[in-house]
């Protein structure tokens, strides 16, 4: 009786945290991983100052860098360190890596160099990386740049319709594809391009 | 037998002493200004120190075992490549500018002639990447680094763990050159009145202030911006400089400016070494179509007749700094030799 009792407490109070995952949407299909695709053989991106927004205005951090690469399944889930009890209003994140650390010398974790997302020959931070062959040519996107003309760093907020404990925040690759391959099928430096492909790309997130 | 014991004992603790970390603080002449190095993201430590100097000298950075810092950027040259107009690389390739000395890098704001990179702590990864230079990648030499007996136990005595990331390799770099500060010239000693300038000295110091201290400031001899030095574009390298990296208009044809410390081991001048006499600086800086391009651009043209530039010289002389160039702390270390013959 009373092993019964807590487990009801514990199961009616006790919230699990909530999990941000990150998905890639392909023909209306969700592929978390991409493996040997050639439509995306490569894709990767910073998600830095991740933050829940209560329904009172409360800012909550989830994360401060997180790197997703869809090469990797266990790169795609983000937890909070414990529940957010109230209701969470919105998704807060920068796609990609503000100016001030861009300019601070080298990091370890998702922010050492050895994780790809670093130029060499001029300094800055890979925001995004996609990769792939459409319509038998190669696309390479590198977008980046931290200072003006050429910030590339993008705010995203994403408003949640319905509570729940498993956010799903997803990136539509067609419609991307379709819309900045045409553009330019090649940018590997900051440009004004990378800026609004950059802004493209931000505007295509969303919660399913 | 007592006596033999208290020896051992002083040589254990004398060994241990070295073997454990030591904070090390940056020292600087007191008229040189604040560093813009943040020294609180990467505290110097003399293990560090060391590690980075294992690495500056060791051609385990380059894809083939060829190139190591230090190929380019030789101590007794102030670590720059002397007679040497561009940088030489793997496979005996040739870069397209003139290796840069090395020293008093804590109060650069960036780093290469065109200023591409804005922290000393990045900085390697170019040359690292470069396929004119060490033709590697960072992924790589961490992995050498990583699988190398005697680097896994350098990183353990440093870090505490054996584990080589691509932050500690560039950090420790940093820490190895950030010691490279060149502060003990013949001016730096009249400065701190150790000394006095000859007559032509004065002369020459009393034109370096009229002509060129607004580019090439005391006490480091350079503001470290970037501004044009007016000499034509080499159709062979068509470099820009900045314009290529900002892809600005108006940041086109802007290197950074050098420190005028150690002219006398650093020679050739200019990024692309196109200068092997300081005599062929001036006269570049004094030419007529000089004097007209810093006119159409707004500077103070520069007047010097033949015995002034020679004053001049004299006094850019002063600014040899030999301590520097000789000082054993940061020559080749002789453990490196241990290892490759253990190899």
């Amino acid at each position: 009786m009373r092993l019964f009792l807590i487990l009801l407490l514990s199961s009616s109070f006790h919230l699990a945290a909530q999990h941000i995952s990150f998905a890639a949407e392909i023909n209306d299909s969700t592929a978390l991983v991409i493996g040997d695709s050639k439509l995306v053989s490569k894709l990767t991106f910073y998600v830095s100052d991740l933050q829940f927004e209560t329904i009172d205005g409360e800012i909550v951090k989830v994360a401060a860098y997180h790197l997703i690469d869809f090469k990797d399944s266990n790169s795609l889930t983000i937890e909070t360190t414990k529940a957010v009890e109230k209701e969470i209003k919105s998704i807060h994140f920068k796609l990609g890596i503000d100016s001030t650390t861009n300019v601070s010398g080298a990091f370890g974790g998702v922010l050492d160099p050895t994780k790809g997302m670093y130029w060499s020959w001029q300094s800055g931070y890979i925001n995004f990386k996609i990769e792939g062959i459409v319509e038998k040519e190669k696309y390479i996107l590198h977008l980046g740049g931290y200072s003006s003309p050429f910030k590339s760093v993008q705010q995203v907020i994403l408003p949640v319709m319905k509570q729940t404990d498993e956010f799903r925040v997803t990136l539509p690759i067609i419609e991307i594809i379709e819309k900045l391959v045409p553009i330019d099928n090649t940018v590997m430096s900051p440009s004004l391009n990378a800026v609004s492909m950059s802004k493209s790309i931000a505007s295509y997130f969303y919660l399913k | 037998m007592k006596k033999n014991g208290l020896a051992l004992l002083v040589i254990i603790f004398f060994l241990l002493s070295f073997r454990q970390a030591g904070k090390v603080v940056f020292q600087f002449p007191d008229i040189f200004p604040a560093p813009t190095y943040d020294f609180t993201k990467n505290p110097l430590d003399s293990n560090k120190i060391e590690l980075g100097r294992l690495l500056f000298y060791d051609a385990i950075l380059s894809k083939d075992n060829s190139i190591s810092c230090s190929t380019c950027h030789s101590p007794f040259d102030a670590f720059a490549h002397n007679d040497h107009q561009l940088s030489h690389g793997i496979h005996d390739s040739i870069g397209n500018r003139n290796a840069p000395p090395l020293f008093n890098l804590a109060w650069h704001s960036s780093f290469m002639w065109d200023g591409a990179i804005n922290h000393l702590d990045m900085q390697a990864l170019a040359p690292i990447s470069s396929t004119t230079e060490m033709g590697d990648n960072i992924v790589n030499v961490v992995n050498k680094l990583q699988n190398d007996s005697f680097y896994r136990s350098k990183f353990y005595t440093v870090y505490g763990d054996s584990i080589v990331t691509g932050e500690k390799v560039l950090k420790v770099l940093s820490q190895f050159q950030l010691t490279l500060v060149s502060a003990n010239s013949k001016y730096d000693q009249v400065i701190r009145g150790e000394g006095d300038f000859t007559d032509q000295e004065l002369k020459g110091y009393k034109l370096f202030q009229k002509n060129c201290n607004s580019c090439h400031q005391e006490p480091l001899f350079s503001t470290y911006e970037l501004a044009q030095n007016f000499i034509s574009v080499d159709s062979s390298l068509n470099d820009y400089g900045n314009g290529a990296i900002s892809k600005l208009k108006e940041d086109s044809l802007l290197f950074k400016i050098p420190s005028l410390r150690n002219l006398e081991y650093s020679f050739p001048y200019m990024h692309d070494g196109r200068f092997f006499e300081l005599d062929s600086v001036l006269n570049h800086y004094t030419s007529k179509e000089t004097k007209l391009r810093f006119k159409k651009a707004g500077y103070q043209k520069i007047n010097l007749s033949e015995s002034n530039k020679v004053d001049l010289i004299s006094f850019l002389f002063t600014l040899n700094d030999k301590e520097f160039v000789f000082d054993e702390k940061h020559r080749f270390p002789r453990e490196l030799l241990m290892k490759w013959k253990g190899e």
